[in-house]
């Protein structure tokens, strides 16, 4: 399924990963209740933040056995927002990420470990450039009731730190992680229609 | 301080994003900042103890040193100001050498920030043309006045 956040021409797309089709609900998220933001830290720890703007995704949702959920979530890279334009042509060029070769990023989930019932550690792979790795999430998560098109909507919060180094972002003089520090912070909170 | 923080924001402001200019760019600031805690120091201690008294003796000589003395402290607050605001406006953190945060003045604003920037240079380029013409000032109490003045400003 894909759902722009907006009409810009950039694709966000969001597919979903099947979980077992009779104790499955496919749920969308609602682009415009979400945020995809980061921090990197840059010379004596100065923090840039910013967001991307262009995503999208999907759930597979198992009330019963939340483990059994799924997920995949793709960023569009080019629709990063600092607040400042240099800033972001910077964070979008080759030595960074490089959004002309590789536009998405993509979180693809393997796992949900809940905790608790109202947290849950995802895991799964980050692929950003040309790199795959293995990433953990710790996420809160709730449902509220109907607030959108879905009739339920699954509310959650999560955060995890990277190695931009292992996804060669900062490649030349911005390898130095004295310029640009390690590593970087991503937070995201979703809000996704979830059908009946 | 102010001698060295120039430099770096001239050279700096013409190099594309890069690491040279992330360096320079941030060591100007923080030289900046550095400016702002001796001024926000100096200011109480000039308003306690009062200003030197003249050694010319010609009213309009006096006027004139009294004049300059208090443009410098106010464009040097205000090019401090300018700066953190075109800082903020640029949505770029300002702060002291990885110790500190300053908080923005301003959300940011591209267009904002692009008059800003004019304006902090401006200002800057003000203080410095007023600070050659109190060099001069003092060079011309040295040399031609034959009186004290320069030497007890190199005694701060």
């Amino acid at each position: 399924m894909i759902r722009p956040r907006s009409s810009a021409a950039v694709l966000v797309v969001l597919a979903l990963s099947a979980g077992p089709a009779a104790a499955t609900t496919n749920c969308v998220i609602d682009p415009a209740a979400s945020s995809v933001r980061f921090t990197a830290w840059q010379l004596f720890g100065l923090p840039v933040l910013g967001e991307f703007t262009a995503f999208g995704g999907n759930l597979s949702l198992d009330e019963a056995r939340p483990e059994r959920s799924s997920a995949e979530i793709v960023v569009d890279t080019t629709s990063v927002d600092t607040q400042n334009p240099d800033t972001d042509d910077f964070i979008r060029s080759e030595s960074m990420l490089d959004s002309t070769r590789y536009p998405t990023a993509v979180l693809k989930t393997s796992a949900f470990d809940p905790s608790s019932a109202a947290d849950m550690l995802v895991r799964g792979e980050l692929a950003l450039k040309s790199k795959r790795r293995p990433v953990a999430i710790p996420f809160s998560y709730r449902l509220s009731a109907n607030s959108g098109p879905g009739d339920r909507r699954v509310i959650a919060d999560g955060s995890f730190e990277f190695s931009r180094l292992n996804f060669d972002v900062g490649t030349g003089l911005w390898t130095s992680t004295f310029l640009f520090h390690e590593p970087i912070r991503v937070t995201v909170h979703l809000e996704v229609d979830c059908p009946r | 301080m102010l001698l060295l923080s120039v430099p770096l924001a001239i050279v700096g402001a013409d190099l594309p994003l890069g690491p040279l200019r992330l360096i320079l760019l941030t060591l100007h600031k923080s030289l900046g900042v550095c400016l702002l805690g001796l001024w926000l120091t100096r200011l109480p201690w000039r308003l306690w103890q009062g200003w030197p008294r003249p050694l010319a003796t010609a009213p309009w000589l006096q006027r004139a040193g009294r004049a300059a003395h208090i443009a410098l402290y106010l464009l040097t607050i205000a090019a401090i100001i300018s700066g953190w605001a075109y800082s903020s406006a640029a949505a770029f953190p300002v702060g002291l050498f990885g110790l500190f945060l300053l908080p923005p003045l301003l959300a940011p604003d591209k267009a904002l920030a692009d008059i800003l920037v004019l304006v902090h240079r401006t200002i800057v380029y003000g203080l410095l043309a007023l600070i050659v013409l109190h060099l001069a000032g003092a060079w011309y109490h040295h040399r031609v006045l034959k009186d004290r003045t320069l030497r007890r400003m190199l005694r701060g």
